[in-house]
């Protein structure tokens, strides 16, 4: 029998699940497998705190902290390291001449290359346009240290992506 | 020239949306974590029921599989029993011994994973709710911290986590290899050095990076 939380989860999960796998590939660096357990990790410690997540006065800080915390979790970041020791992704199509897929390919072995945080930075400054004290308030550090992950990170990323310039950001 | 969010935005790929299905498996793991919690806290309260629990487990992995309940119990509590490993040997590190009722589930040279036989999650990349074995990361250059011990004449040290355990055993050539139980509940120290004397590091392991 469904309880409230229940009923409030189920619903939950229905309007944000999509949303949540679409960053959780980002967080990944594009692995679907790894975006996939990191979802469901993050619902299954929402519905544990469900209360206090019900309570938060800011519902999305809260989810993209847990999403966080789960991503960097020590014990689970370990194997996230394997990431790149995985050649080709499986079931992912090639890319069409022209397509554009050759720099994605690029840019996602590049944030594969990136610390888990400072990838996160990336996804949250470039991606959602979240302001610095946003993205430091979803990864659990100060300001200052968004500014300095996020430069560090487009430097590596621009590094690695040298054929392919990348646009769009303001540091 | 593409835009960075542009392209992120194709890396994010357009995810389907949950049918009813997915969110009922997304609830049911939720209860399941909810229950165990609860079900801690509650052994928590009681010294009694503590010890009573210890010695469920101590049995139980002496004796074979536990008929508890799925819902009541993880199954990796009892899974100390150790049998010879008879199957095919990986690439980066070969074992001698194996948890009753476990398998190599796969890997690489950069890491190895063990897990029960009937475990749901096939995905040897993936560590949750079972044994996985590495090198220290190149990137990592920290000294192991925790209980000092010694695993088949080798320095080890084992770190105590929530309900795991991380046991650290130095190689002869001074790399550190990590044997990670995700739930360690039910494995005596003497059987995580047992298990770990078996593990042995091949000429082609390779340390990962990140």
């Amino acid at each position: 029998m469904k309880t409230e939380r229940d009923e409030q989860f189920h619903s939950f999960v229905l309007s944000r699940r999509a949303g949540l796998v679409r960053t959780a590939t980002l967080l990944t660096a594009g692995d679907p497998h790894l975006a996939e357990d990191l979802v469901q990790s993050t619902l299954t410690k929402l519905y544990v705190a469900w209360p206090a997540f019900q309570r938060a006065d800011n519902i999305e800080g809260y989810l993209r902290r847990t999403l966080v915390n789960t991503l960097t979790d020590e014990r689970r970041r370990w194997w996230r390291r394997h990431e790149r020791s995985v050649a080709d992704l499986p079931d992912r199509p090639r890319a069409e001449p022209g397509s554009g897929g050759d720099l994605d390919e690029g840019l996602r072995a590049a944030l594969r290359d990136l610390p888990p945080k400072m990838r996160a930075a990336v996804v949250f400054r470039y991606f959602y346009d979240l302001g610095v004290a946003d993205t430091a308030d979803a990864l659990g550090c100060s300001e200052g240290t968004v500014k300095s992950q996020t430069a560090r990170a487009l430097d590596r990323l621009r590094a690695a992506l040298a054929q392919y310039p990348l646009t769009g950001v303001i540091q | 020239m593409m835009d960075l969010h542009d392209r992120l935005d194709r890396i994010a790929g357009s995810a389907a949306e949950p049918s009813a299905a997915e969110a009922d498996a997304d609830l049911a793991r939720g209860r399941r974590a909810l229950r165990r919690r609860r079900s801690v806290r509650a052994l928590g309260t009681s010294a009694i029921a503590a010890a009573a629990l210890v010695a469920a487990v101590t049995i139980s992995t002496r004796t074979g599989p536990a008929t508890t309940p799925r819902d009541k119990a993880p199954a990796q509590v009892v899974a100390a029993r150790l049998v010879a490993y008879e199957g095919k040997q990986p690439q980066g590190f070969t074992i001698d011994k194996v948890p009753a009722g476990w398998e190599i589930q796969g890997g690489s040279v950069g890491h190895l994973t063990i897990a029960p036989k009937n475990a749901a999650d096939k995905n040897p990349d993936v560590f949750v709710n079972k044994i996985a074995i590495t090198l220290q990361s190149k990137d990592d250059h920290s000294t192991p911290t925790g209980t000092q011990l010694e695993v088949g004449g080798k320095p080890g040290v084992l770190k105590v986590a929530a309900q795991g355990k991380d046991l650290w055993v130095k190689q002869p050539d001074g790399v550190w290899m990590l044997v990670q139980f995700w739930d360690a509940r039910g494995w005596t120290q003497q059987d995580i050095v047992e298990f770990a004397d078996g593990i042995h590091v091949q000429p082609g392991a390779e340390r990962i990076v990140g």
